[in-house]
C-alpha cells in the first residue's frame, strides 16, 4: 500500500519537475545573447531538476521495499 | 630643403594613418568568451561549455590573411549541467583537467581568405592540444572586425576594437587518447565544438 502511493508521489514529483527523459541536472543553462557582438552564451543556474535515471531508481527501491514486505509473511 | 622635409612628414603621417596588425586579448571580462561542445549518449546528447577562454590573436583588417594568434581554454572550466558528470568529465579517464590543465590552438595560417563588408571567412589551420596530444587540423572559421565597438560593451571613454572568432568543428575524441575505443555505445567518439569568442584592443 505506502510502495503504492510512493511511487504515485514519486512519478508526480518527476512530471511537475519538468518530465526530464534525460539525465538528472542540477543546473540549468539559460541561453543569453551579448548585445554588441551577437555571441550567444549559456549562463547556469542552480535548479534541481530529476532525470529518468531519478524516477527509475526510485521506482526500483519502492518495487524491492514492496517485495521485501511479503518475506516472513505467513501464507494464509 | 623644406620640400624633402615636408614631404618625409607627409609620408610619416600617411603611414600612421594604415591600420597595423592589432593585438586583440580574448580574456573577456564580460564572461563571454566560450567553447561548447556536444557529444550523442546513450540517453541524450551531452551539451556543456567551457569558458576559461584567453589568449591572443594579431589581426590586421588590412591584411587578414596574416592573423596569427593562439586561443588557451582552462580544461577545468569545463562544464555541463549535471555536476557528477562534471567531475566525472574531468577527471583522468577523460580530460584529466589536473595533468592537462589547457586546451590550446596555435593558429598557423590562413586559407582561403575572403572578407566583405568587415567579416572574414578563411579555413584556419594550427595545432590543436587537446589531453596532452597536439594536431594539426583546420577549421572554417569568421571573423569579424568591429572597430571602435570596444566603448559599447564597456564604459564610455574605454577606446578600442573588437574581434568576434566563430568557429565550428569536429574531433574524435580516441585521437587525443580519451579513452579510445572504449565506452562508444554509450558515448559518441565525435565531439563536435562551437567557438564563439570576442577579442578587445583597447586604444592607448
Amino acid at each position: 500500500m505506502f510502495a503504492g502511493i510512493a511511487s504515485l508521489f514519486l512519478f508526480a514529483y518527476w512530471a511537475a519537475a519538468g518530465g526530464n527523459r534525460g539525465w538528472t541536472k542540477n543546473q540549468l543553462a539559460e541561453k543569453q545573447t551579448d548585445e554588441v557582438t551577437g555571441i550567444e552564451f549559456l549562463v547556469y543556474k542552480d535548479h534541481f531538476m530529476p532525470g529518468i535515471e531519478f524516477l527509475g531508481l526510485g521506482l526500483f527501491l519502492l518495487i524491492v521495499l514492496f517485495a521485501i514486505t511479503f518475506i516472513g509473511r505467513r501464507p494464509r | 630643403m623644406k620640400l624633402p622635409l615636408l614631404f618625409t612628414a607627409s609620408l610619416a603621417f600617411a603611414s600612421s594613418l594604415v591600420a597595423a596588425p592589432t593585438v586583440f586579448d580574448f580574456k573577456d571580462p564580460k564572461g563571454v568568451n566560450a567553447v561548447q561542445f556536444y557529444l550523442d549518449s546513450l540517453l541524450e546528447p551531452i551539451v556543456g561549455t567551457a569558458s576559461g577562454v584567453t589568449g591572443e590573436i594579431t589581426f590586421d583588417p588590412d591584411a587578414p590573411a596574416a592573423t596569427t594568434g593562439t586561443i588557451v581554454v582552462a580544461s577545468s572550466s569545463l562544464k555541463t549541467s549535471n555536476s557528477t558528470m562534471t567531475e566525472h568529465m574531468l577527471g583522468d579517464g577523460w580530460i584529466d583537467a589536473t595533468a592537462h590543465p589547457e586546451i590550446t590552438f596555435e593558429l598557423v595560417k590562413l586559407d582561403n581568405v575572403k572578407t566583405a563588408s568587415g567579416t572574414t571567412t578563411a579555413d584556419a589551420s594550427g595545432k590543436f592540444t587537446l589531453k596532452g596530444v597536439t594536431k594539426d587540423i583546420t577549421v572554417p572559421v569568421k571573423l569579424t572586425y568591429l572597430p571602435d565597438a570596444l566603448e559599447k560593451r564597456t564604459k564610455p571613454g574605454n577606446k578600442g576594437d573588437l574581434l568576434v572568432v566563430r568557429g565550428e568543428f569536429t574531433i574524435n575524441r580516441a585521437d587525443y587518447g580519451i579513452k579510445p575505443g572504449q565506452n562508444e555505445d554509450k558515448v559518441a567518439s565525435e565531439i563536435k565544438l562551437t567557438l564563439a569568442i570576442v577579442g578587445s584592443a583597447p586604444k592607448a
